[in-house]
């Protein structure tokens, strides 16, 4: 059972013995004195941002589409199209590198006739597949013979960049033309390196978080995905 | 109820045995205070490091909430900010106070398919709106998915690599949504964060107590806290500011994204949406239906993140159909097989002029539904 | 007015008076301020990045701790209870020290929020702006100021009284007690709901919240009371009865049986369902991708609180060094529970899925050291005060140094 409240319990120093006042003012100077001292030390991990360079940063067009009329550099000088296809006609046979073409890589899938969409009968315009004959500047539309569903959702905005404005009806917006982002030789829009990752405060820059999944997270989506099921392999 | 027996304690008279010349007492009590106020004087030390423009003066401590203040307050206000400024960041800033445009309801649309993970709308964000270098503050996270799954749980936000994209992965940006029912204005005690007429949920800098009750409340972790007062280097600082939007934040207070309003609001596009290299971040009036947002809400499937926590965004997430980031591989055989048992017989000078219908047809991610032109 | 300022005055010289042990206990305390005080000044200076806190763990021990307090407050209710609705005799006497830690409490928990503004110095936009009832911050400092001018108005009325050797006048107390009662309960529920409230954080998402707040309030104050109580008994010549605490371990168990199972209830829905929203639970309880910081918080905290418990079923918990031991474990189990265990993994994962784990800094430990010191300088003194004037020693007709000189004597007594 308790003890009753009023068992004396172990003895004590009586009230105010002398030590004791005097170790207050010394306890509290010694105190002042370590706050003072410490009084600019703080432990903040402040990381500054990873740098990016400002050329990155450059609102634009992806590439640079070809000019109409249309002009290559043949030994540094500049070169209307026709200036050479006026004498040469060079239809080549698929897969084949043109001659005086060395930049272009082509790499469209199965389009890869060079006629299939320059003019064969005036190398400065696009040839339809209809006869009619489109200038460079007008690359949508030639695109949009096969790539159909893209044209439409370019018309409507739904695919492709914007610039300027977002007010449709606003004269300082500009819908970039296929060829501004894609090359027409190599269509495939092409891999970036990523800008810096983002640090965080106290934890720093991480590694890329790969977790190691447990196997009853991985849906059978994700293992049909990867090809993981070992039940699969015969 | 019961009489109140607490005043009968027992109240024994005791003999006093302590006992100390009451001057040596006094000298000791004086000591000790004094040692008290040293000791008290310490503790406060460090308040010396305080900046002095981190003080708020009389002026700042009277400034009004937003939308009590007057045009004549306001313009106060601003050329207070402009000062401070300069002060801080030797150049004088555009600052102004821009109000929303009428007809006009924000929206934006992230098309997954076209995303490639590039982060150039976090950085360019970073740049337009004077976040904050060091520490860091982003309001744009990407995300990089594994591939059949949307638990962003499964996804990396450090990701590293020589370039994206990256084949088994998509990539998903997430921002302030500037939800319709944004719980984070529900849960602030001040008021200090509002819904404008435009859908832009704003902040007060200048309100903010800095409670982060608005952080936790957030579901998209748009939100972000000046944990450290923030630093820039001042040539990087964006000059063209506005009140509700990228004008310097203080130590203490929160802040987000806010759809750029100092350039929306002029009719200008967001930073991240005009840096996008992709286009896949589209930026429009939901209240015109040919503006781009529009036609995706109405002809794209698309849907927003976690809907299930009623917040109702106006960011929408959408895929194109097709096979994301690469062409489609069985389209393409099919399309080697035909070639191979057709031979090279077309293409040949002046005659036909491409590979037959039906081969163009299945080469097509799409199939070819003719063109429009 | 003069008599009641000269009590004031009477009162604080009486917080003065006192042995070597009350010396140094109260000298503890002051420097556990004053480097709170210290840490807090760096804090305003540095901001809030010399915590442990981050974007993603935006909250952390500072508003664990306010969690934990608005619960010790409101636990007050449990003393009340018993002797205004039951007439449980033992406890009357001992209501007034429970009412004087709730006062205490709510001051501590009331500090702890505003350390953990980023902008303290914008305090005065609350009433500017105030948006009630939308934001369930503002239904928090309403009641939260109520109960403490409740419990103020209580105490200092009862105190007051028996200073000027009067009998106190029903009505002027009687209904606010009664009101407290009610008043104790919503502190507690509008805490709860505070975070209940988030359908953005699925870890506080649950309407279990509220009555686990409740119930482990109600564990954890008493379990406080029970010590605060076996101090004024061997330190004062105040008559604690061994029945009280018996009524006090009663309530301890019960409330400590409720919270065990709803936490048992929570744990349950969270992992049989193994949903995505047990991602934070999994964290809590046994670590997620890797990360662990938390893992050995809550296990203390359920061993702590189950051990306590078991104890408490025991007869030898009728032996107060064991009830003591016990209620010292369920506090700091309790404390662990809600405040580590509860408030900090509903910010891991981040609703975006990354995680970032949380410790408080050195720092953030001060600031929260110094305002624990306060409180409990402020409840020592409330205590130092009360007893006497309830005993009778100090009374306005009687002068100051009679009263010290009374109770110096007792002291002496007391070491013989």
């Amino acid at each position: 059972m308790m003890q009753h409240p009023h068992t004396p319990s172990s003895p004590r120093p009586p009230a105010g013995a002398a030590w004791l006042g005097w170790s207050l003012p010394v306890g509290f100077a010694t105190l002042a004195v370590a706050m003072f001292a410490t009084s600019r030390s703080s432990d903040i991990p402040l990381t500054q941002s990873a740098k990016v360079n400002p050329e990155d940063l450059v609102v634009g067009p992806r590439r640079v589409a070809m000019s109409d009329p249309p002009t290559i550099l043949v030994n540094g000088q500049p070169q209307t199209c026709n200036g050479c296809h006026r004498i040469f006609d060079s239809a080549h046979p698929s897969g084949q590198q043109p001659n005086f073409h060395p930049t272009i890589q082509l790499s469209h899938g199965l389009n890869d006739r060079c006629v299939n969409c320059h003019d064969p009968r005036d190398r400065e315009r696009l040839a339809l597949r209809n006869g009619d004959t489109v200038s460079f500047a007008q690359t949508p539309q030639l695109c949009a013979q096969c790539h159909g569903t893209v044209f439409r959702d370019w018309e409507r905005g739904t695919h492709g960049k914007t610039l300027g404005s977002w007010m449709t009806a606003s004269a300082g917006q500009r819908r970039l033309n296929c060829n501004e982002c894609h090359d027409p030789h190599s269509p495939r829009y092409e891999p970036l390196a990523p800008l810096p990752a983002p640090h965080t405060l106290r934890m720093g820059e991480q590694t890329s978080q790969v977790h190691d999944i447990e196997a009853h997270d991985i849906s059978p989506l994700q293992r049909w995905l990867h090809g993981a099921d070992e039940r699969a392999t015969p | 109820m019961n009489d109140v027996r607490i005043f009968d304690g027992p109240s024994a008279p005791r003999t006093n045995t302590a006992g100390d010349p009451s001057r040596r007492s006094f000298l000791r009590t004086g000591a000790a205070a004094l040692g008290g106020m040293a000791a008290l004087a310490a503790a406060l030390s460090p308040l010396r490091e305080l900046a002095a423009d981190d003080v708020p003066n009389l002026d700042d401590f009277l400034q009004k909430h937003y939308k009590e203040m007057t045009a004549a307050e306001m313009e106060v206000a601003l050329e207070r900010i402009r000062a401070k400024v300069e002060e801080r960041y030797g150049v004088r800033p555009h600052v102004r106070d821009l109000k929303p445009m009428d007809g006009v309801e924000f929206g934006y649309a992230l098309n997954l398919s076209r995303c490639i993970g590039c982060r150039k709308c976090v950085h360019a964000c970073v740049a337009e709106n004077n976040q904050s270098r060091s520490p860091e503050i982003q309001y744009i996270r990407v995300i990089e998915m594994p591939r059949g799954t949307m638990d962003v749980e499964k996804g990396s936000h450090h990701y590293d690599r020589p370039e994206v994209p990256e084949a088994q992965h998509f990539y998903m940006p997430v921002q302030c949504h500037q939800c319709a029912n944004p719980p984070c204005v529900k849960v602030c005690p001040v008021e200090a964060t509002w819904q404008e007429k435009d859908g832009i949920t704003v902040i007060d800098y200048d309100w903010c107590i800095g409670c982060r009750y608005c952080e936790a409340a957030c579901p998209y972790w748009a939100r972000r806290f000046n944990f450290a007062k923030p630093s820039l280097p001042r040539e990087q600082l964006n000059p063209n500011m506005s009140y509700l939007s990228n004008r310097p934040r203080e130590k203490g207070v929160m802040e987000k994204c806010h759809f750029c309003l100092h350039r929306t609001r002029e009719g200008r596009m967001p930073a991240c949406a005009e840096i996008c290299p992709t286009g896949a971040r589209k930026f429009g009036n939901l209240l015109d239906p040919h503006s781009e947002v529009s036609e995706i809400l109405k002809t794209k499937r698309v849907f927003v993140l976690k809907e299930e926590v009623g917040t109702l965004p106006r960011f929408f997430y959408y895929f194109d159909e097709r096979y994301p980031n690469q062409l489609d591989p069985d389209a393409v055989a099919i399309a080697e097989r035909l070639r191979e048992e057709e031979g090279d017989a077309y293409g040949a000078l002046p005659g036909v002029n491409g590979p037959s219908a039906a081969a163009l047809a299945l080469a097509s991610p799409q199939r070819c539904h003719g063109a429009r032109a | 007015m003069t008599t009641y300022l000269k009590f004031l005055s009477r009162c604080f010289r009486l917080s003065f008076v006192g042995d070597a042990r009350y010396y140094a206990w109260m000298f503890a305390l002051t420097v556990c301020v004053l480097l709170g005080i210290n840490a807090y000044c760096k804090q305003l200076v540095y901001g809030l990045a010399t915590t442990g806190m981050t974007d993603q763990v935006s909250w952390g021990f500072y508003i664990a701790n306010f969690t934990f307090l608005v619960g010790m407050a409101a636990a007050a209710v449990m003393l009340v209870i018993p002797v205004y609705v039951y007439r449980n005799r033992e406890l009357h006497d001992l209501v007034i020290f429970g009412e004087l830690f709730a006062v205490a409490a709510i001051i501590m928990a009331m500090l702890f929020v505003t350390v953990d503004l980023g902008r303290p110095d914008r305090f005065h936009h609350l009433p500017l702006r105030f948006n009630f009832p939308s934001s369930m911050l503002t239904w928090d400092v309403l009641v939260l100021n109520g109960y403490l001018l409740l419990n103020l108005h209580i105490c200092g009325y009862l105190v007051y009284c028996a200073y000027r050797r009067r009998e106190p006048s029903k009505i002027f107390y009687i209904p606010f007690v009664f009101i407290a009662i009610v008043w104790a309960i919503s502190i507690h529920t509008v805490t709860a709901f505070l975070y209940s409230g988030l359908g953005g954080r699925p870890f506080w998402n649950s309407a279990v919240i509220a009555p686990r707040f409740l119930a482990s309030a109600f564990a954890a104050g008493p379990a406080f009371l029970i010590l605060t109580l076996s101090v004024l008994r061997s330190f004062t010549t105040y008559e604690v009865s061994t029945k009280a605490f018996m009524t006090l371990r009663n309530i301890v168990t019960i409330a400590l049986t409720i919270n065990m199972f709803l936490l048992g209830s929570e744990a349950f829905t969270e992992f049989y369902t193994d949903s995505a929203h047990v991602a934070s639970a999994k964290y809590l309880f046994v670590g997620l991708h890797g990360r662990s910081a938390l893992v050995p918080w809550i296990w203390s905290a359920i061993a702590l609180n189950t051990i306590a418990l078991f104890l408490l079923y025991m007869p030898w918990s009728r032996r107060l060094p064991v009830l003591q031991v016990v209620s010292f474990m369920l506090i700091v189990g309790i404390w662990i529970e809600k405040g580590m265990g509860l408030i900090v993994p509903a910010f891991i994962p981040t609703p975006l899925g990354e995680i970032v784990e949380y410790l408080p800094t050195l720092n953030e430990l001060l600031v929260t050291l110094g305002i624990w010191a306060f409180g409990l300088l402020i409840y020592t003194i409330l205590v130092r005060v009360t007893v006497p004037v309830l005993a009778g020693q100090l009374t306005y007709d009687k002068r100051f140094a009679e009263t010290k000189a009374e109770l110096e004597a007792g002291l002496a007594v007391g070491a013989r």
